[in-house]
């Protein structure tokens, strides 16, 4: 019982601040409750963990119990605050009940819920058994959290043993909080939970964007497509029941991008985004990449436009406002990341930043293809075991749908394309310059599709809106919108 | 061209995806459930030794007596084959600092060996592959034992 009350207790820890602080962002207060959950959690550990993080770097207060609470209720009395100015305002918020959802979206619901119960389930009953949990985050954890510090000795000193010491760490100080807020002993690991929570996160957040986008249906199979896939949830190197990062990476930056290409264009939502892409940023390195893409993906359209006329009308200009807002907390973020980061010596890391030149990339990103292609064919393609043949019938469904990257759909598909392509596009970097790229496909390919799941999952909900019309033509007649979105541009049905 | 009959295809083919997935991901939740309603109340300690070997447990927890949290020892891994066994040896020994001195077969002369031998570290963990309970040697039987068999 204190196992369970612990670890719903950590989660809880970083999900009451982001349900206050989601308060400050009218376009999180309109979104309905159940789908605010997920952002709210993703903030709540941003901006949780992302303060305690700072605050020990820049002012070497300790993450113990006192900073941890305090920091956390300072968050929700910060969020309260922007809630009773909503209030005080007589702000109109969408009320939703689940009893106006149709019976298969309920089933579709239950299926989410069911494997998130499985997953959490799966947090109780064994300890780590991952490999970089151990190898990396959660022994960073350890360290951070024996001396109080994102600076702890065996860190900033070049002679102990640390895989990737400059690896960001958010998730061990998010770790570090739950464990200290808990009073865990050594070997009580009430933070699994809290990566547990990722997975029903990264499902609300594509069911609210697949909602807006394409309709209760498609979101509904989107989100019922995310709970089947073994290496989200139960698989032990990478899904929601291991202590990777790759899925907290994935929800971050797959979160701020649906916030960026929300039709209703808010520059504060930027600012949500901006929290969220910062986060993304002190998660993993390719974050810093990751969060890039979402910035460019947000005005790929928008800069287009311009381009063709020159014109900048109000809406074009209110989206720019919103990029740049997003923009400015994230490079405050890895401004504050560069900063941690000098601190401590490298060793014990593959070190890209010397491969990655421009020699070692051409020709050699096109001649080397063949050495690791093939690798990643089969194991996007062929092991059942961790993706039960999804990618197979998720190519089908694109390209039954591909009308989706025509006609007004095309403005919303592009963006979340290039979002999904992001991960891949470093992945081929790293392939490229990688002295074994047979190998590190082997070990990182997976958890690539991963860090862009979240897109992916909006591009199959679009996909499947159209397959559904192309299908059954008397599909669209039943939705609030036509499919090929003739007679209806993208924003107004966001 | 947009083909009714391939979206049905794609949408059959799709439905037939979930229904698989779902099956397993509901025998899988199934099993945790399960699994989690039996062990409840089981301590840390029981449920590391149930996933990771009770030697190996019992070896750690030995090792974690002797060794205190703000300590610090040398790291080697006889098992060259496997990479995971000091990573694991690592993680469950932190916040104890640890050197990596590399493959025990491969440590060299025992004045190189002395020389790359931190001051704070006075014990010596070889780890012999994952799970495998990894020995506790004190620094300086270490080198002895390194001497004898190089005079050998």
């Amino acid at each position: 019982m204190r196992e369970l009350l612990a670890s719903a207790g950590g989660v809880a820890l970083f999900l009451i601040p982001g349900l206050a602080l989601a308060g400050l962002f009218p376009g999180l207060r309109e979104t309905p409750w159940l789908r605010r959950l997920g952002y709210a959690f993703l903030l709540g550990v941003a901006t949780l963990a992302g303060s305690l993080y700072a605050l020990s770097a820049l002012l070497e207060v300790p993450l113990r119990r006192p900073a941890i609470f305090g920091t956390a209720a300072a968050l929700t009395a910060i969020g309260i605050a922007g809630w009773v100015r909503a209030l005080g305002r007589k702000e109109r918020r969408a009320r939703r009940s689940l009893r106006t959802l149709p019976a298969p979206a309920l089933v579709l619901a239950l299926a989410g819920i069911g494997v998130t119960a499985g997953v959490f389930a799966d947090s109780l009953v064994y300890p780590l058994r991952d490999w970089d949990g151990r190898m990396h985050w959660s022994a960073q954890a350890r360290y951070i959290r024996h001396e109080g510090s994102v600076l702890p000795l065996a860190v900033v000193r070049g002679q102990w043993f640390i895989n990737h010491p400059r690896y960001p760490v958010l998730m061990p100080v998010a770790q570090v909080a739950v464990l200290e807020a808990t009073g865990a002993a050594e070997d009580e690991l009430f933070f699994r939970s809290l990566y547990a929570a990722f997975f029903p996160a990264l499902l609300l957040v594509v069911y609210d964007g697949a909602r807006r986008w394409a309709g209760w249906l498609p979101a509904g199979l989107a989100v019922a497509a995310a709970s089947g896939i073994p290496f989200l949830t139960f698989f032990p190197d990478g899904g929601a029941a291991s202590s990777y990062s790759d899925l907290p990476l994935g929800c971050f930056f797959g979160a701020g991008l649906a916030l960026l290409l929300r039709g209703k264009v808010r520059p504060s939502d930027g600012i949500a985004a901006g929290l969220l892409l910062g986060a993304a940023v002190l998660t993993k390195n390719e974050g810093t990449i990751l969060a890039g893409f979402a910035l460019l993906a947000a005005v790929l359209i928008p800069g287009l436009r311009w381009w063709k006329t020159r014109k900048l009308p109000r809406r074009l200009l209110l989206k720019g406002a919103r990029v740049c807002a997003a923009a400015s907390v994230m490079i405050a973020a890895l401004s504050f990341f560069l900063y941690w980061r000098f601190q401590i010596p490298n060793r014990q890391d593959e070190n890209y930043e010397e491969f990655v030149t421009a020699e070692h990339l051409f020709p050699d990103a096109l001649t080397r293809i063949p050495e690791f292609g093939s690798q990643i064919l089969v194991q996007t393609f062929l092991t059942w075991d961790r993706w039960i043949g999804f990618w197979w019938v998720a190519l089908l469904v694109l390209v039954a749908g591909r009308a989706i990257l025509k006609g007004r759909r095309a403005a919303l598909s592009w963006p979340i394309l290039l979002g999904f392509a992001a991960p891949l596009a470093i992945a081929w970097g790293a392939y490229t310059v990688h002295w074994n790229p047979a190998e590190l496909v082997r070990v990182t390919w997976e958890r690539f599709l991963v860090q862009g799941s979240l897109p992916f999952f909006l591009l199959l909900a679009l996909a499947l809106r159209e397959a559904l019309a192309t299908g059954w033509p008397g599909y669209s007649k039943g939705t609030k919108h036509p499919p090929s979105g003739k007679g209806q541009s993208v924003s107004a049905t966001t | 061209m947009r083909s009714p009959l391939f979206a049905r295809l794609a949408l059959g083919l799709f439905a037939i995806y979930l229904a698989a997935s779902i099956s397993h991901a509901a025998y899988d939740t199934v099993r945790n459930g399960r699994l989690a309603y039996i062990l409840r109340g089981e301590k840390p300690v029981e449920e590391r030794a149930r996933c990771y070997g009770p030697g190996y447990t019992e070896q750690i927890e030995a090792i974690r007596r002797t060794i205190p949290p703000d300590g610090a020892y040398i790291l080697l891994n006889s098992n060259p084959g496997e990479e995971g066994g000091p990573l694991w040896v690592k993680f469950d020994l932190a916040p104890r600092r640890a050197v990596y001195l590399g493959n025990l077969e491969d440590v060299g002369s025992v004045e190189r060996l002395k020389r790359r031998m931190p001051r704070a570290a006075r014990w010596v963990v070889i780890a012999h592959g994952p799970y495998r309970p990894p020995v506790l040697i004190e620094r300086y039987k270490f080198v002895q034992a390194r001497e004898k068999k190089k005079g050998a």
